[in-house]
């Protein structure tokens, strides 16, 4: 492997890595799901 | 003499409205209240439904609901019995001042909340009567904002802009407090149970009768509010005006005009509602019965509930007079609150009976009519009614061929073609390539300044034939797909879909539906989510599910990259005629399921068609725009996160074996060991190929996700074509387009049904797509 392998790699991971914590958090944080409802509301999972 | 018996042009006044139970009260509430008078517009193409003008206003509704209403024929000339007791008497009147600082609020009065108290809002109001534009206004929040009756079908929460300590909350439009449809029970639940601080609630002024009938519904829960009177330059454009401060006097509340799209009195507006919210400055009346009217019978009844059921409504939270009006109207969901006893049930009872009796209406008829009449009364002495403005004036005209008998259907499928041929033939299908060529000239770019640096060879080959051939090639649908959004919201912004949804709901009751489920349909040919979410303007839970289970048969726009590109694999000389038969197909499946479902799981007749037709309105570039972006921004983060994730997933799984090996035939790959086991199963349909079992896999993570995967999956020679027959490829569009909806459709539908719905209709769906797609290849199979 040479520098530009490695440099390549190292991209290719940490995007793959931001995709799957963002994914994660948006499943966490919940999307636009409210449907008003207060009173049976168990939070947006 | 029904309304059902009138013809185009007639009017009648309302002499009974019959029907029971939450419909009719509906349609009370909507003002189809006995005195009023109804003219007959026109009807829909195939003679139902029809739509009335009453009031200031335009409604639909089915001839079978026309037909329990009673009417006495009158001239159309004629002025109505309501506007005869309202002749326009207006007044110069003193500024009240109410929820203002100043003069009219002496230094040190009243009881102010602590500084760090957050202010919260419900923002009320009838539906399409600027709600949202008034929240973007309020909050500098982009929400969309269509022009169709239910826009907004969940709640959205914002603090006013420049005031941090303050919470605005957007709910569903809604008629009344009456528990009609669950947006109704939402709201009134939000603003019962939440209890806000203070209430904005917007009042459409060129349609001010109507809209008035939920502020004194809302005036009668004892919670501060501020009028905000929407629309007024239309008003004042058209020649009318109102007396604020006669309004103001009458209501009790604050009234500010504004005009929610240029942004005119918002600020007003902001500084009355902080002042009421700040010093809890509540309606200063609730008691809209009239002693004197009709005998009194009414206001007895009223007083006499309120006394009775004080005790119970105040140990249980619930403001008084508002749960007085209800008890008598007979709302069961308040009754059931405040746990009333037997004997005081009983004696409710009797006095509404006696009310009945001693007014000659029944009690949900004598309620609506009160409140009408004291309508009536504060437009009398302080709206004087503007000339019929030129937005309605247009609106018939645009409406004589979009909804006329024998234009509209013909109109509806040009329409519909049109968009379809512009999005994929012309605008779309340039854009399309345009972005194609540069994703190829970049993809070409990288390629040899990686060959130049002399990257490793599998490394080449993930960046190269799995990222950029995956995610790029996804990536070149995003001009169709925005193109298909702008014509969807052009539609629905114009106005265009209200009146899609009158001319076809005959057409849809055939198949179970009402023709309000044509929305979330349509937006079904756009994605499936806001589809699903969509179906909470639907007032009857049985058309709602219905219609749920419906939308995945719309072909969205995710599983356009599906069809192009086998399309262009297989049947390029007659793509045109698949890409449409495959959208027709979609919608026959539809259409045959819904018939199943309409002879078994959902047994029984759509709910009434009661709706407001609004005036046709040119899209604002702004709104249209931002809804595109958004769409756009969508698109994008899934074609980085998802979509980038499974491509790569899907390169390293079709490069390695189970020891993590290189391989040189993908055959050996761990892909295609896992594959291999699901294979069998779609071996009748002619797609045993275990690296098309491996894309459809993909394909419930995103639709994209599909071609994605056969773009790292078949790059030896002969690519597709060599894998597959012309008749496997029709086999696999059929299943492509009836299998399970993506995931995000899935948690969708499960967020709208439950899981054990969610999941049901996976496996029907998956069950139903091998049908299609067997028969497909059977019966080809004979032809060729």
């Amino acid at each position: 492997m040479n520098v530009a392998d490695i440099i390549i790699i190292s991209v290719i991971a940490v995007a793959a890595i931001c995709a799957v914590v963002y994914l994660i958090k948006r499943k966490k944080k919940g999307v636009s799901c409210c449907c008003g409802d207060c009173s049976k509301c168990s939070g947006c999972k | 003499m029904k309304l059902s018996d009138l013809k185009v042009g007639q009017s009648g006044i309302v002499s009974a409205v019959g029907g029971e139970g939450n419909t009719r009260q509906h349609f009370l509430d909507m003002g189809l209240i006995p005195g009023v008078r109804v003219t007959v517009v026109k009807f829909a193409p195939m003679g139902d439904p029809v739509e009335i003008r009453i009031h200031s206003f335009e409604l639909t509704l089915r001839m079978d609901d026309a037909k329990q209403i009673n009417i006495e024929l009158c001239d159309s000339d004629a002025e109505e019995p309501i506007s005869k007791k309202s002749k326009n008497i207006i007044e110069k009147t003193e500024h009240p001042g109410l929820g203002e600082d100043g003069k009219f609020h002496p230094k040190g009065s009243g009881n102010p909340l602590p500084d760090d108290e957050i202010l919260t809002y419900a923002l009320v109001g009838n539906q399409n009567c600027g709600k949202t534009t008034l929240f973007n206004q309020l909050t500098g929040a982009n929400q969309h904002v269509g022009n169709f009756p239910g826009v907004t079908v969940d709640r959205k929460d914002g603090p006013i802009k420049g005031n941090p300590k303050t919470s605005i909350t957007d709910l569903p439009g809604i008629y009344s407090m009456s528990p009609y449809s669950s947006e109704e029970i939402v709201s009134r639940n939000f603003v019962l149970d939440e209890k806000p601080k203070a209430i904005i609630n917007i009042v459409d002024a060129t349609n001010i009768e109507r809209n008035l009938y939920l502020t004194m519904q809302l005036l009668e829960m004892n919670i501060p509010m501020v009028v905000a009177l929407n629309m007024m330059d239309e008003v004042k454009g058209n020649g009318g005006s109102i007396d604020i401060n006669k309004m103001e006097l009458m209501l009790g509340v604050p009234v500010v005009p504004i005009s929610a799209a240029k942004g005119e009195g918002v600020e007003e507006l902001v500084k009355h509602a902080i002042h009421i919210a700040k010093y809890q400055e509540c309606p200063l009346r609730q008691d809209f019965c009239d002693e004197s009217d009709e005998g009194g019978a009414v206001h007895r009844c009223i007083h006499a509930v309120e006394h009775l059921i004080k005790d119970h409504a105040e140990r249980v939270g619930l403001p008084v007079r508002f749960s007085a009006s209800k008890v008598v109207e007979g709302d069961h969901l308040i009754i059931e609150k405040l746990d009333l006893d037997q004997n005081e049930l009983e004696m409710i009872e009797h006095i509404i009976t006696q009310m009945e009796a001693e007014r000659g209406l029944d009690r949900s008829a004598a309620m609506a009519d009160m409140r009408f009449e004291y309508i009536s009364r504060v437009c009398r002495v302080s709206v004087k009614k503007p000339k019929e403005s030129k937005e309605h004036i247009r609106s018939q005209k645009i409406d004589k061929i979009l909804t006329g008998k024998f234009t509209a259907i013909p109109m509806f499928i040009l329409i519909m073609v049109a968009v379809f041929y512009l999005t994929f033939n012309v605008i779309g299908a340039w854009l399309q390539e345009l972005l194609e060529t540069g994703i190829d000239a970049l993809t070409g770019l990288v390629d040899s300044a990686l060959t130049s640096a002399g990257v490793n060879e599998v490394i080449h080959s993930l960046v190269i034939d799995g990222i950029f051939a995956g995610v790029g090639s996804v990536l070149s649908f995003l001009p169709i797909i925005i193109v298909l959004f702008l014509f969807l919201s052009l539609m629905e912004d114009s106005g265009y879909i209200a009146r899609v949804a009158f001319v076809m709901d005959k057409l849809l009751r055939k198949i179970g539906l009402s023709g309000r489920s044509i929305v979330p349909l349509l937006i079904g040919f756009g994605c499936t989510v806001p589809a699903v979410m969509s179906t909470r303007t639907l007032p009857s839970e049985r058309d709602r599910k219905m219609t749920i289970l419906l939308t995945p048969f719309m072909s969205c726009t995710a599983k356009l990259p599906i069809y192009a590109f086998f399309v262009n694999a297989f049947f390029k000389e007659n793509g045109g005629l698949v890409m449409s038969g495959l959208y027709v197909a979609g919608i026959v499946a539809g259409i045959l399921v819904a018939l199943l479902y309409k002879k078994t799981i959902f047994k029984g007749n759509a709910v009434p068609f009661v709706m407001e037709l609004p005036n046709y309105r040119l899209p604002s570039p702004k709104n249209v725009l931002q809804l595109l972006w958004d769409k756009a921004k969508d698109f994008l983060r899934k074609a980085f996160t998802i979509i980038l994730i499974a491509t790569i997933v899907v390169w390293f799984l079709q490069s390695f074996d189970f020891h993590f090996n290189l391989v040189s035939n993908s055959e050996d790959s761990i892909l295609a060991m896992i594959s291999g086991i699901i294979a069998p199963i779609f071996r009748p349909l002619g797609l045993g190929d275990w690296r098309i079992v491996t894309s459809l896999i993909s394909g419930v993570m995103a639709k994209e996700s599909v071609v994605s995967t056969m773009e790292i999956l078949f790059t030896g020679a002969g690519g597709i074509t060599a894998a597959l027959s012309s008749l496997s490829a029709a086999a696999l569009l059929v299943f492509s387009l009836l299998y399970s909806p993506c995931i995000a459709a899935i948690a969708s539908i499960k967020r709208e049904l439950g899981g054990k719905w969610a999941v049901l209709l996976v496996l029907w769906q998956c069950v139903l797509a091998w049908l299609a797609a067997f028969a497909v290849y059977s019966i080809g199979g004979l032809f060729l």
